[in-house]
């Protein structure tokens, strides 16, 4: 059975994307154990996808007037809010090798840690391609990856208590997107675990299951770290770039 | 200069819009967006640097799309449907 590193913690959108790509970037040219990051935003924030236009899909006036900040991701995909009381993000850090080499597998291998965590709550989940993962018809989880030659970063979402309120106020979705899953309001596209068992499902317990979903996903054990040194250097100087305008209004 | 764009939600996939600024036929500014994946970005960047300063012929950005068919993996769109996209475009 292998091992992974486990990194858990919380932080602003800028520092998790910045420490994201370090990670990646220090995976791809040294010998380091793949990674499982699980990460709650704080403040709660918006991500947007690379080659996303930011004016097309989140309302950015009432994002700033409500100081919920915008940080576009080196990550394809669309745009998430993610609340910090409601919302835990993970990120796979691995040898491309170690996952698989085809796009649209590596996401169904990726998401089976999903799955296996929505088993904890007695939900059962469905891959849907190419990245969501939906219950009850309802999408719970997205997720987004790029690719160095041969490391990938996929991270992706679990909604556990997200505010959806604040996914309809902040998010432009367009009503063909929507339609093109037959729903008519985010209400009908979007779902989160404490909704659809009817209990308030909590922060550390949805942790607990992403934990254990991904263990078993991968047949690995997770062992609890910290950053090293050159992981937090890096990230440092790269919270920079994600705290540029140049960066995430570049489209 | 003229402008062009087009947007598309492919069927099972992703939503897309390209946008050309044309100066006498030749392409000034190119922009692909949308919530799709391309990879690697890197040669993605290279594929719209590429569409850069070519003319805005069939010929010309199919010899573009050759280029870079085997180069960028895309997924929740396919390099087809840019390429009809493009097309359409031409008509316009």
């Amino acid at each position: 059975m292998g091992r992974w590193r486990l990194l858990v913690s919380e932080g602003t959108a800028q520092y998790n994307m910045a420490l994201d790509e370090a990670i990646l970037t220090l995976n791809e040219v040294k010998e380091k154990l793949n990674v499982l990051r699980l990460y709650i935003f704080k403040p709660s924030a918006i991500t947007i996808g690379y080659f996303q236009k930011v004016y097309e899909t989140v309302n950015v006036d009432y994002a700033y007037k409500n100081g919920v900040p915008i940080v576009r991701r080196i990550t394809g995909g669309g745009a998430v809010f993610h609340d910090e009381n409601g919302e835990i993000t993970y990120s796979v850090i691995a040898k491309i090798g170690d996952i698989a080499f085809d796009i649209q597998e590596s996401y169904r291998k990726i998401c089976n840690g999903i799955l296996f965590a929505l088993n904890h709550f007695g939900l059962e989940g469905k891959f849907e391609p190419v990245n969501d993962v939906i219950v009850n018809g309802k999408k719970v989880s997205g997720s987004a990856q790029t690719r160095k030659v041969k490391t990938l970063l996929q991270h992706g979402t679990l909604m556990y208590n997200t505010d959806l309120s604040k996914i309809e106020q902040l998010l432009i979705v367009p009503k063909d997107k929507l339609a093109s899953h037959s729903a008519k309001t985010i209400y009908d596209r979007v779902t989160t675990l404490s909704r659809e068992k009817g209990v308030a499902i909590s922060r550390e317990n949805a942790i607990k299951a992403l934990k254990e979903g991904f263990e078993k996903a991968f047949s690995i054990n997770l062992v609890e770290d910290d950053l090293d040194e050159e992981e937090k250097d890096l990230a440092e100087r790269l919270v920079k770039k994600y705290s540029q305008r140049e960066w995430n209004f570049r489209w | 200069m003229r402008h062009l764009e087009m947007s598309k939600k492919i069927v099972g996939g992703k939503y897309v819009k390209i946008e050309l600024d044309l100066d006498n036929d030749i392409i000034k500014k190119v922009l692909i967006s949308g919530d799709f994946f391309a990879y690697p970005i890197e040669e993605f960047e290279n594929f719209l640097n590429t569409l850069r300063e070519i003319k805005f012929t069939v010929k010309e950005v199919e010899t573009v799309f050759k280029e870079y068919e085997e180069k960028i993996v895309f997924s929740g769109i396919g390099i087809n449907d840019l390429k009809e996209m493009f097309f359409q475009l031409f008509k316009e």
